[in-house]
């Protein structure tokens, strides 16, 4: 059980490493800025409410804003029971290539920061600067980082026996 | 690796597990990240100035390229407040120490109005023709004179003549009229007496200078000369005469 004071410096500081991770994650499923903003301030709220009992923060927060945006949407429309349905857009083995690669992202050996990394780089697109600014680290570590982590995903899709990339692509 | 990367991009696109983010978005964010955390730890009264300032100070250093604790933000903040703290101190005891000596300096013997004749006429004019720039009448600070350490081979003979041009000028102004500037840590006087011991062909010439330090005029130059250092002590009290004549 922390005290008051460890638990606000460590909301802090894992508020400061994921609000851009939140944040871009509930806007790429509510596109718009005021609302994605208000989503984001409810996870972090039922986050310091509950913090004493996670253990791993980004999986807590990743399922936490996807609770918190289907209740937004419910609230617009209430047919709405799922918002992840994009694997269904895929067909003909499109759909377990994407699992593949999805798995091999979870799975590459990463510590929280280089995950975060991958996440504001490689999926929402925040440049090197910008990453390196949010994480407290120079562009360069960023760069550098950021490329090992890559090449651990890859070595992981060639340990699945995916040997060329292209083939994929 | 640049390639590789490339690569990897691609796959990202074309399975659609990326989702970007504009820039204008990601300004945004990097704005509202600091608004965010003071509405939600204010939400339990968890956000005070001081806290406001640690977490100010802990993004102004991820800015930066410093990935600190927000402990150790707070250990830098609270070094950088001392030091603060201290330099505020220190210039406020030089401050007051500065304040102090120039109290003191006027606390100073002064060569006093009343205890020269013919006070408050300061402003007669010199040897030019000038008149002396001085306070008005009665201010003591018009009349503080330093002596100087006569310059000169001998050093028992230059200290002598020095203490006699002291002595001399204090006998004919009253008590405490001038400062000795040998070793003096305040030389900031008005006027000051300085000159030279030299020997000649077995005599001894001492010359003795009034000056005005603000303007570095010589107001007055005195000479002597004497055969032996037995007879200094007529020759400084003729000098101390001339000089004091020359200040009323």
């Amino acid at each position: 059980m922390l005290d008051v004071k460890n638990k606000k410096d460590l909301f802090t500081e894992v508020y400061l490493d994921y609000y851009p991770l939140v944040f871009s994650s509930v806007l790429t499923k509510i596109d718009h800025l005021d609302d994605a903003r208000d989503i984001c301030q409810e996870v972090f709220m039922i986050f310091y409410e509950k913090m004493n009992e996670i253990e791993n923060h980004r999986p807590w927060l990743i399922g936490t804003l996807r609770n918190v945006v289907l209740r937004y949407y419910q609230k617009k429309r209430s047919d709405i029971d799922n918002i992840d349905d994009i694997e269904f857009t895929f067909v003909n083995g499109e759909r377990e290539a994407r699992m593949i690669i999805k798995e091999a992202i979870e799975h590459a050996k990463c510590d929280d920061i280089d995950r975060l990394m991958l996440d504001l780089i490689a999926v929402h697109k925040f440049s090197y600067n910008t990453v390196a600014g949010l994480l407290g680290l120079t562009r360069r570590q960023v760069e550098y980082r950021y490329g090992q982590v890559v090449q651990r995903i890859l070595d992981h899709l060639r340990d699945k026996g995916i040997k060329d990339l292209s083939g994929l692509l | 690796m640049i390639r590789k990367i490339g690569l990897f991009q691609n796959l990202l696109e074309k399975y659609k597990i990326e989702k970007p983010v504009s820039a204008d978005a990601q300004k945004y964010i990097f704005a509202a990240r600091s608004e965010t955390i003071k509405s939600v730890l204010s939400a339990y009264g968890e956000f005070g100035i001081g806290y406001k300032m640690l977490v100010s100070f802990n993004i102004l250093t991820r800015r930066i390229g410093i990935r600190t604790s927000i402990a150790w933000s707070r250990f830098i903040l609270a070094g950088i407040a001392l030091t603060m703290a201290g330099i505020i101190a220190a210039g406020a005891y030089l401050s007051l120490k500065h304040f102090q000596k120039h109290m003191d300096r006027d606390r100073l013997p002064f060569i006093q109005g009343e205890q020269i004749a013919g006070a408050g006429k300061n402003d007669k004019p010199d040897a030019k023709g000038d008149t002396f720039k001085g306070n008005s009448p009665g201010n003591e600070s018009s009349y503080r004179l330093g002596v100087e350490r006569f310059s000169g081979v001998e050093e028992k003979t230059v200290n002598d003549i020095t203490d006699k041009i002291i002595s001399g000028i204090t006998d004919l102004l009253g008590k405490n009229p001038v400062i000795d500037l040998r070793g003096a840590r305040d030389k900031n006087v008005k006027m000051i007496v300085m000159g030279s011991s030299r020997s000649l062909a077995g005599r001894i010439i001492i010359t003795a200078k009034l000056v005005d330090v603000e303007t570095g005029r010589i107001l007055l130059t005195e000479q002597e000369t004497v055969d032996s250092p037995a007879e200094t002590g007529p020759a400084c009290s003729k000098i101390s005469k001339k000089i004091v004549d020359r200040l009323e």
